[in-house]
């Protein structure tokens, strides 16, 4: 059974290390398609409290936000959010909160790509049962 | 309460219960537990997973280590509190940044570390580690219980297979540090001898009633029947042997049986064996079984003192017992003493009580 995922060229540009997450649910490709459909649905509810987070100005809840983040996207093999997470960890733990809101918008942005290509692979398994 | 799922696919392997506040996380390591063959229940708070433990379902923990309200860390501190029926098996998922504080999880009472991202052969392994910690406990609880149902039908006997094992402990421990014996017995040789010395008499649940529990001396014909106990006691375990050909310490408790009343001399029973022919294992036992029979109450006569067992076991030197196993006993006389002080019979306590107390019967697997 092949993922759709890996259908496409592998570029270190990816949102996302599909033979990574593959291997780790031992080749299982429907769970692949849970997990990934879970984290999808989870990324509108992380935005919002990380928004909440940043408008309260709550420096050590958006850390721990950004830790939480940062554990998800290791174990979906999301690299790029996880440095993102990371970065954004590193700051709201720091003294040097005027990056925090690049950080947040990092974030914001690599959501948007990984729900991107999640969703299109989604839609191409509906069509042709690639998973 | 946050329980997410419970399933019951009749797996063989332990259950594990996961505990993560991060869904996705719990998703993807139970999915791939399960591919691995596991029963999992899983939670998404250290509460709810310590009413999880407490129930007593669980021997397998594997918590995140940060979570919002109670941590993996206090979680796995408030299990070790807890006196519960069975050893659990704690493993905190960890973040590699956090590989500093493993210490802190040591501290906590945690038994393993799998870093995020886990990989999954690495967990494969881990969880046979795990699962190979708590069966040996389970294996162990089992042995000892098994002996004392057989000794259940002889009520003089009290806290006798307590008190044996420690005194084989302790005379093979002896042994260990002279040089004949240090490259002989070695700790697992000791905790062998512990696990499987319970056994010694458990072919006495084939002897009749009216001579086990006779309240005299038995008659010569009576002795020849009752002299029967040691090879019933191996042919039961030759057959458990047949059927686990790997299990050593079934060999080892099978050697105990039969050979714990041949002689040094060669005089003893059922085969009349002399010398080194005899098990060194029988010949341990042999000295632990008579100086605990000499020294506790039977039908038949008084508690004989620690001075009186100790001048007629002394006496045996050479003929009865294996002079070294002498020596070893009079290196070692303070501690049967205060073995015989703690595990003294006037103190019995309910069958049931005592094999809770050993639940953990080795010394060596007690928690960090």
């Amino acid at each position: 059974m092949t993922h759709s995922l890996l259908a496409q060229s592998p570029t270190t540009d990816s949102p996302l290390d599909c033979d990574e997450l593959l291997a780790r649910c031992l080749g299982n490709a429907d769970l692949v398609e849970r997990v990934l459909a879970r984290f999808r649905g989870s990324i509108d509810q992380e935005l919002d409290a990380l928004e909440r987070s940043l408008d309260a100005a709550d420096a050590g809840d958006i850390a721990r936000r950004a830790h939480r983040i940062k554990g998800t996207s290791l174990t979906v093999s999301a690299h790029r959010l996880n440095e993102c997470a990371q970065r954004l960890e590193t700051v709201a733990m720091s003294d040097h909160l005027d990056d925090i809101h690049s950080c947040v918008e990092d974030i914001r942005q690599e959501f948007a790509r990984l729900d991107e290509l999640i969703a299109s692979q989604q839609a191409m398994r509906g069509q042709s049962c690639k998973y | 309460m946050q329980v997410l799922n419970q399933t019951s696919n009749n797996s063989l392997r332990s259950p594990v219960l996961l505990v993560d506040d991060d869904p996705i996380c719990l998703e993807i390591l139970e999915g791939v537990l399960r591919e691995l063959g596991y029963d999992v229940e899983t939670a998404t708070d250290g509460k709810t997973a310590f009413e999880l433990v407490r129930r007593g379902d669980f021997r397998i923990v594997l918590s995140d280590w940060m979570m919002p309200g109670m941590s993996g860390i206090e979680l796995c501190k408030l299990v070790r509190l807890r006196q519960l029926s069975g050893y659990v098996y704690f493993i905190l998922l960890t973040s590699l940044d956090r590989r500093e504080n493993l210490v802190t999880g040591l501290q906590a009472g945690a038994d393993d570390f799998i870093m995020k991202p886990f990989d999954p052969d690495e967990l494969r392994v881990r969880l046979r580690v795990a699962e190979r910690i708590v069966s040996l406990e389970s294996r162990d609880l089992i042995i000892f219980s098994l002996a004392k149902l057989a000794e259940s039908r002889d009520p003089e006997t009290g806290t006798h297979l307590e008190r044996m094992r420690e005194y084989c402990r302790v005379l093979a421990e002896d042994l260990s540090q002279t040089s004949k014996y240090q490259n002989i017995i070695d700790a697992d040789y000791v905790r062998t001898i512990y696990l499987t010395s319970p056994l010694h008499d458990i072919g006495k649940v084939g002897i009749p009633d009216d001579v086990l529990l006779k309240p005299g001396r038995l008659t010569p014909d009576e002795f020849e029947i009752m002299k029967q106990h040691s090879v019933i006691g191996s042919e039961t375990l030759d057959a458990a042997i047949h059927a686990q050909p790997s299990a050593e310490y079934l060999r080892f408790a099978r050697d105990i049986a039969w050979s714990h009343h041949e002689k040094f001399n060669g005089s003893g029973y059922p085969r009349g064996l002399s010398g080194t022919d005899i098990p060194l294992c029988g010949r341990i036992v042999a000295v632990a079984d008579v100086y605990d029979a000499l020294t506790t109450k039977r039908v038949y006569k008084e508690a004989f003192s620690h001075e009186t067992a100790r001048s007629i076991i002394t006496d045996g030197r050479g003929t009865d017992f294996d002079p070294d196993i002498v020596d070893a006993f009079l290196r070692c006389e303070d501690q049967f003493i205060a073995i015989k002080r703690q595990l003294d019979d006037s103190a019995q306590r309910p069958l049931s009580a005592l094999l809770l107390a050993n639940a953990s019967p080795l010394p060596s697997f007690q928690p960090g």
